[in-house]
């Protein structure tokens, strides 16, 4: 028989198109048209009907005698009721009293970073992610709600299907993701106690629905470039040739005047300076004016190009192809997918690949009995390019501070003459030949081509459970995983030129086994009687981490391009070592209700871990909570407007044991090899005493939605972390290492955030949404270390006082420029005996002193604003983050402000002060001028910025055309990541820390693609 | 879980514990944390630049200071080169501060895991090792960080640098804790005094036929008469040189020109013979020193000998031939040399050094105390007393090997001096001697082959000859206030 039906949206009450209709567990469907209307062709055997849409709850239909059907969906975000995980289970989000926050997995899948870290920026309030290195599959990190910790770590902790994960997050493809929940308050968190103390992000992965079998394929190919640019370089090599000049014409001032020093600079420039002149047909003597400075005019056609500039970058493809099926019937489901992901970056040697399988399956057995397993397998290989870091191999440091008149082959330097190797290949100047004053012995084109920096990741996850039905109301679970990780890193520094080239070629290679298992038993219990429910949950968690790693360096290989030990012949060192960390814990939650209406929680913990001396390693971790969902008042129903509402308040405590190490307890020595014979040094300080961080979080919270439109959610927060885990810098002349592991500091975060989303239209075949999100947050420090000045003590290039945050920069404040003589100016403070601040300005940092600059690179506002549009058969979206305030210290614009031979400038050096120029804030201009740019408040620059994260069209294709080929729904789209960043200068990239340090590192990645989805 | 789930094992590196039960049972293993000690001195520091690495940075980054290396091309220790890097904040300072801090931590380690009474023989020469390592670490960071010698006056009152000690110098903690603060120059070179005089006597009997590398009389007697020389303890220092060099020769011409660097060297006291796992490659004295290898020096920031003082050694003396002339390599060194032209340019540099050479595998030895220096310390102890004659026996041994026909009948303090920057160049004793001396440098002068930024003049007691204490101390070290800092 044949029924038919109309699909109408609940909110709009207007049919839908391209929603799924299937008879569960077969294969017999349809998709509805533009008007929502469907029909079906069915035997009459057939019961239910499933009816499905993407972000829509699914409705399962009961079939009847009626010819005709009306289905209302539901859009799954907008009601409370929909399923969120927390800690050890799953709740509705209605009766949760903690704060979280979900993004949904085909969120992320629109991102185009292979890692998740980065794909949250902007799109989760509370959530700050930075980002240091752009190279594909690299990491962000992640905070939740403020800085969490100083020297421990302030990362949350990542649950992937309930139990703790420590590998990448670049080996959990987005397209298996079924969502990401971060939990932020102690209400949330507490049950993970131990390590929850700087959040918990829960990764849950897909599984499969009961019904037919749903085949997903999505593919996606696109083109990187840089998402952000170089810095404001001199680029033309007449103006480098004029400010070298003039760099060394006034370091000679020692010596000569003005016009004796003039006349010696023009006759150094190239030949003992700079040693390369670009332009043909001027001798090297006569490059510059000797009187006027300026470049002589005949200097026009150049020898070579501007190279640097050039020849590194390249417009790397990314494909991505990932395929998943689905199904199962009411006893059974199961989830399958496979992916495949290749990304070359935006220069040679920093490829990513990726492939990874997965299978999950849910067994029932009767109803007393539940089995399910989850395998999956992530093989990665990542090839990094030395890019971070002064090192004369990383390209985004090289081809930004080089001057412009260098090339990346090699020249006849007279003729201008291009160079071969014996095999007819261009040769690179590594500068060895010809002398080049900068970066000699490098040449990051070709050493990052020929150098290998290689990481094979192999990752196997399994988890397993099983879940008895014990009474009716009382359930055990046990949960089983074992994470397996290989890496196999391999170096090879290549022996044709670079550092290396002296030793004939330099490998090193490292192989890491690390095994980590968890499992945990949970008794859980739920009884209702009338309007009371209480649920009580028992359980016990054991974990083990094992890591085995054995590593080796070897020298003078003889193939130059094989770089394997085989071929190597020169021994360097051999090293293995294992590791342990354990960690168990004894857990207890009691949640009450009554009515739907108040809700209690309650949870104990106890933790113990191997980190810790064994009198000091465990702790207790508690939470309390409650909430009232004031809509299901009586009183309430009179206004209308307001869908839902309710306020949440939760305080408890968390822990953090994450210090990078697992033996803090005991001074651990190091055995060397000298000569055959053991050479013994201290390597790290012990401390028996150290224990767990502990953070106190008190939360309160209003969620509601309003106006059928509005959905908002605001919370406040106080987070006070005490008995940091704080690297306390002993004296120097303690010898070192200078730094143990104390419980020292308490500080305290305190902040708002916001979530609103507004569903702004609601037509028949068009929805507008705006989402907006923000986190504002105070840092403070409560205590200080005992035997610091409780005044305020200098911390490196950190002030530290109570009230102060743990980033309040210290540092030289300029005073600018002294108009008669050039040179840098700074303050320098005294102190009389009435502590009165007698500050004068003096003009050189040997005499300045450091300040309190009033500078924090903390942020005033973190957030993203997102928009979501579709229109009929279209689907539009956009994703942005923001930042507002904060300071970071521009080190890379401060090292293109220096002078050295052969470096190259930024252009702001163009209005430095010269005698006719006395009016400037940049100081003369002089090689062996060491404060021409020492570090000061001059180089502080606001960290705002505006990232248009990610753009994204689709069009949906027509029913017609898809029944052809026996599919349910095709889409088209095109994608952008990393589109556009607005920061205060051009080239400086924010994102790249929380404390206000930025570097030359691998530029954040703009990736375009275009993509087909089909699902049959 | 059992009861012992969360003890768990850890095996990268060797637990404060276990080590102690490691030496307990088997007494010989204590000698691993006294190689310790030499391992670190040529270890370059976590995190550290290419110009860290311990002890030879420490002599050269001083050296870059005066007078007789010239640095034509600016490159790592420029600033050094060009006085601008002793302040607080820069690395430097801090670089030279850890190097011997650490060696007093790690000394101070030892003494405290030998048994206070001992009489075994093993653990006395290990401790006297040890203290001699300490000793030596307060004698050049009192020299680094306070003006010692003004004029001829010995500051003894002036402010002086922490003192570190063991629990096993018997001595009590309130005690240890009031010396972390200045002290004073006396006090700090008491102590230098006593850890070496007594290290020489727990050193007594001590046979290191294994290795150069390990300290041993002759090097404490060494030691001793740099001391006795600095606090102008003239007879001592003389009497302690001529005991350091007992047993050991002079170098032939062809030895002295086979690049210093093998300790096997019978000249040679004390050094360290590197071997392909403690070799530190650029990262290293060579590298910076040696314009024959493949490293800075070699490639781009040539080590040249000052022109004035090239043009002062006669033409007779052998060490004329350990660098190029003005007008560049002789024809016999270009033959020489020849197989290095590619791989390290600068050797054929004017006035380049030729003194230090090239292993393949960067495993050239350091040379730390040579019988020369005994020689020059004997004659510049006489010399000092006004007894000429006596000087010019005393170096007369080295002269004559040195210059062939040498001849003279007495030489006064600034010959010996003459003779000290000729025959130590490069070697890390410059800034020690013109502190000691109370010597100021002058490169500006006519035909100076120093950069033209280079050329300065830097009078004796001028503050730059002083290192100011890292910030980092001062920040947290409670015994030293910002008031106390050096100017």
């Amino acid at each position: 028989k044949t029924i038919t039906g109309v699909v109408i949206e609940k909110e709009t009450d207007t049919g839908m198109p391209g929603v799924t209709v299937v008879i569960p567990g077969t294969t017999t469907g349809t998709v509805t048209d533009m008007d929502g209307n469907f029909s079906l062709t069915i035997d009459e055997n057939t019961t239910t009907l499933q009816v499905s849409f993407v972000g829509m709850q699914t409705q399962m239909i009961q079939l009847d005698a009626r010819k005709h059907y009306v289905v209302m969906l539901e859009n799954e975000s907008v009601g409370l009721d929909e399923v969120i995980a927390v800690a050890y289970g799953t709740t509705k989000k209605s009766s949760f009293t903690g704060a979280a926050s979900v993004v949904k997995g085909e969120n992320l899948t629109k991102m185009q970073s292979a890692n998740l870290a980065k794909s949250l920026e902007g799109s989760l309030a509370g959530v700050q992610v930075t980002q240091s290195s752009g190279q594909p599959g690299s990491g962000g990190s992640i905070i939740v709600r403020g800085l969490g910790s100083i020297s421990a770590s302030k990362s949350p902790l990542i649950v992937l299907d309930g139990v703790p994960y420590e590998g990448s997050l670049n080996s959990i493809p987005a397209q298996d993701i079924e969502n990401m929940s971060v939990l932020k308050d102690a209400a949330a968190n507490s049950m993970y106690g131990a390590r929850g103390a700087n959040g918990v992000i829960l990764i849950t992965t897909k599984k499969g629905k009961s019904g037919a079998l749903s085949i997903n394929f999505d593919s996606r190919v696109g083109v990187n470039s840089r998402g952000v640019p170089n810095y404001d370089i001199v680029t033309d090599p007449a103006e480098y040739y004029q400010l070298s000049w003039e760099a060394l014409r006034n370091s000679y001032l020692n010596k000569y005047g003005y016009a004796e020093a003039g006349m010696q600079a023009s006759q150094d420039l190239i030949d003992n300076s700079l040693i390369y002149n670009v332009y043909r047909g001027v001798s090297n003597t006569e490059l510059i004016d000797p009187f006027t400075g300026m470049i002589n005019p005949n200097a026009t056609e150049t020898k070579w190009g501007n190279e640097w500039a050039t020849v590194p970058f390249k417009t790397g493809i990314r494909q991505e192809y990932n395929l998943s099926l689905s199904g199962g019937s009411d006893m059974s489901t199961y989830y399958a997918s496979f992916g495949y992901l290749s990304d070359e970056g935006i220069i040679d040697g920093s490829e990513f690949e990726r492939l990874n399988a997965r299978f999950q399956i849910d067994q029932k057995f009767g109803s007393l009995f539940k089995l399910s397993g989850n395998i999956a397998y992530t093989g990665t290989i990542q090839n990094s390019a030395a890019a971070g870091g002064a090192s004369q191999g990383n390209l985004f440091m090289f081809t930004q501070s080089v001057a412009p008149i260098y090339p990346v082959y090699l020249y006849d330097l007279e003729t201008g003459e291009k160079q071969y190797q014996a095999n007819g290949q261009p040769a690179y100047d590594y500068g060895e030949s010809t002398g080049r004053p900068f970066a000699s012995l490098a040449n990051p084109v070709a050493t990052t081509k020929a150098d290998i920096n290689d990481n094979k990741a192999d990752n196997l996850t399994l988890r397993g459970s099983a879940l008895f039905n014990i009474i009716d109301g009382l359930t055990l679970t046990v949960n089983g995983a074992y994470d397996l990780y290989f890496n196999y890193m391999s170096t090879f520094m290549t022996p044709i030129g670079g550092d290396a080239q002296g030793v004939g070629g330099l490998g090193y290679k490292t192989s890491q086994r690390y095994v980590s298992t968890n499992y945990n038993q949970l008794l859980n219990y739920e009884k209702t009687i009338g309007s009371h429910t209480v649920k009580a949950l028992l359980g016990h968690e054991s974990k083990k981490n094992k890591n085995n790693n054995l590593s080796g360096s070897m020298a003078n290989f003889y193939d130059p391009y094989n770089p394997e030990f085989a071929n190597a012949t020169s021994y360097r060192s051999l090293t293995s070592g294992y590791s342990e960390y354990a960690l168990e814990g004894y857990l207890s939650r009691l949640e009450y209700n009554f009515d739907n209406k108040y809700y209690l929680s309650g949870s104990f913990r106890r933790d113990g871990t191997s980190v810790f001396h064994p009198d000091s390693r465990w702790g207790n971790f508690w939470s309390t909570g409650a909430s009232w969902r004031i809509s299901q008042e009586q009183w309430m129903k009179e206004y209308a407007f307001v869908n839902d509402l309710k306020l949440r308040a939760s305080y408890g405590t968390q822990g953090n044991d994450n210090i990078g190490t697992w033996y803090a307890y005991e001074d651990q020595y190091v055995v060397a090899d000298i000569g055959g014979e053991a050479g013994i040094t201290l390597n790290s300080r012990g401390n028996a005493d150290l224990t767990w961080e502990k953070s106190e979080n008190f939360n309160v919270g209003i969620e509601t939605f309003l106006f059928d439109k509005l959905n908002v959610s605001f919370d406040y927060f106080i987070k006070t972390t005490r008995d940091l885990l704080f690297q306390y810098q002993l004296p120097l002349s303690e010898g070192l290492p200078s730094t143990q592991w104390r419980n020292y500091l308490d500080m305290r975060n305190n902040g708002v955030e916001l979530d609103m989303t507004v569903h702004l239209i609601k037509k028949a075949g068009l929805h507008w949404s705006i989402g907006f999100n923000a986190l504002h947050y105070k840092n403070e420090l409560l205590t200080l270390p005992p035997n610091k000045d409780q005044n305020g003590y200098s911390d490196g290039s950190f002030w530290r006082e109570l009230g102060g945050s743990i980033y309040d920069f210290y540092d030289y404040k300029s005073a600018g420029v002294d108009a008669e003589t050039g040179k840098a100016l700074y303050y320098r403070y005294e102190y009389d005996h009435y502590k009165n601040a007698i500050i004068t300005v003096v003009d050189n940092t040997e005499d300045a002193t450091f300040v309190k600059t009033g500078k924090s690179s903390i942020p005033d506002v973190t957030g993203g604003v997102n928009s979501q549009v579709s229109y009929k058969n279209f689907d539009f979206s956009v994703q942005t983050a923001f930042q507002i305030g904060g300071t970071v210290m521009d080190s890379n614009y401060q090292s293109l402000m220096g002078s050295k031979v052969g470096g190259n400038y930024h252009r702001d050096m163009l209005k430095r002060w010269t005698p006719r120029n006395t009016n400037s804030d940049v100081p003369i201009l002089s090689h062996d001028y060491n404060d021409i740019n020492a570090s000061s408040d001059r180089f502080y620059t606001d960290a705002s910025y505006f990232n248009l994260r990610n753009i994204t069209l689709g069009y949906t294709l027509g029913n017609q055309m898809l029944s052809k080929f026996h599919l349910k729904s095709a889409r088209i789209y095109l994608t952008g990541d990393n589109l556009w960043l607005k920061s205060a200068r051009k080239g400086l990239d924010p994102r790249q820390s929380l404390n206000g340090a930025v570097g030359f590192n691998y530029a954040a990645m703009r990736t375009m693609s275009v993509g087909l989805s089909i699902n049959m | 879980c059992s009861k012992d789930y969360l003890d768990t094992e850890y095996t990268t590196g060797v637990g404060e514990k276990d080590l102690k039960e490691i030496i307990k049972d088997d007494p010989s293993k204590l000698k691993a944390l006294v190689d310790g000690l030499y391992a670190f001195m040529v270890s370059y520091q976590d995190g550290g630049s290419h110009d860290s690495f311990n002890f030879t940075a420490v002599l050269h980054a001083t050296d870059m200071m005066c007078q007789d290396i010239s640095q034509p091309v600016s490159h790592y220790f420029s600033w050094d080169y060009l006085h601008q890097y002793r302040s607080a904040p820069y690395i430097r300072t801090a670089y030279n501060w850890n190097t011997f801090y650490t060696l007093i931590a790690n000394a101070n380690r030892i003494i405290d895991l030998v048994d206070r009474d001992t009489e075994d023989s093993f653990f006395l020469n290990c401790l006297g090792e040890t203290y001699t390592i300490r000793g030596m670490s307060y004698l050049y960071l009192i020299q680094l960080y306070q003006e010692v010698i003004t004029k001829e006056t010995i500051n003894w009152n002036k402010p002086g640098v922490p003192i570190y000690l063991a629990d096993g110098d018997s001595i009590s903690k309130e005690q240890q804790e009031v010396l972390k603060g200045r002290n004073t120059v006396e006090m700090v070179l008491k102590q230098a005094e006593q850890d070496l005089l007594l290290g020489l006597k727990l050193i007594d009997g001590f046979d290191r036929s294994t290795s150069k590398r390990y300290v041993n009389s002759d090097v404490v007697h060494g030691l001793l008469a740099r001391y006795y020389l600095l606090i102008q303890d003239w007879d001592k220092a003389a009497e302690h040189s001529q005991l350091a060099r007992q047993g050991y020769g002079l170098m032939s011409e062809k030895e002295l020109k086979s690049g210093f660097l093998d300790l096997s060297n019978n000249e040679w006291i004390w050094g360290f013979d590197h071997s392909n796992e403690t070799q530190t490659t650029l990262v290293s004295w060579f590298s910076h020193i040696s314009n024959n290898s493949p490293g800075y020096a070699g490639i781009l920031s040539v080590r040249e000998i000052d022109y004035a003082l090239y043009q002062v050694i006669p033409d007779d003396d052998v060490r004329k031939g350990l660098f190029n002339s003005p007008d560049g390599m002789s024809a016999e060194d270009s033959v020489r040399f020849e197989s290095y032209f590619e791989t390290a340019p600068n050797i054929t540099q004017e006035l380049a050094s030729l003194k230090f050479g090239w292993a393949n595998d960067w495993t050239q030895d350091y040379p730390y105390m040579r019988a020369a220096e005994m020689y020059l310390i004997e004659a510049e102890a006489y010399a000092h007393k006004g007894e000429y004659a006596m000087a010019a026996e005393a170096i007369r041994p080295l002269m004559e090997n040195r210059q062939p026909g040498w001849d003279m009948n007495e030489v006064d303090v600034e010959y010996v001096y003459l003779q000290r920057r000729i025959e130590l160049w490069g070697e890390g004793f410059s800034y020690f001697d013109l502190k000691r001396l109370y010597r100021g440098i002058n490169r500006n002068y006519t035909n100076s082959n120093h950069s033209i930024s280079g050329q300065i003049s830097v009078p004796a007691g001028a503050k730059n000859w002083v290192f100011q204490i890292p910030t980092r101390e001062i920040q947290d070290n409670v015994h030293i206030s910002e008031s106390e800092q050096n100017d």
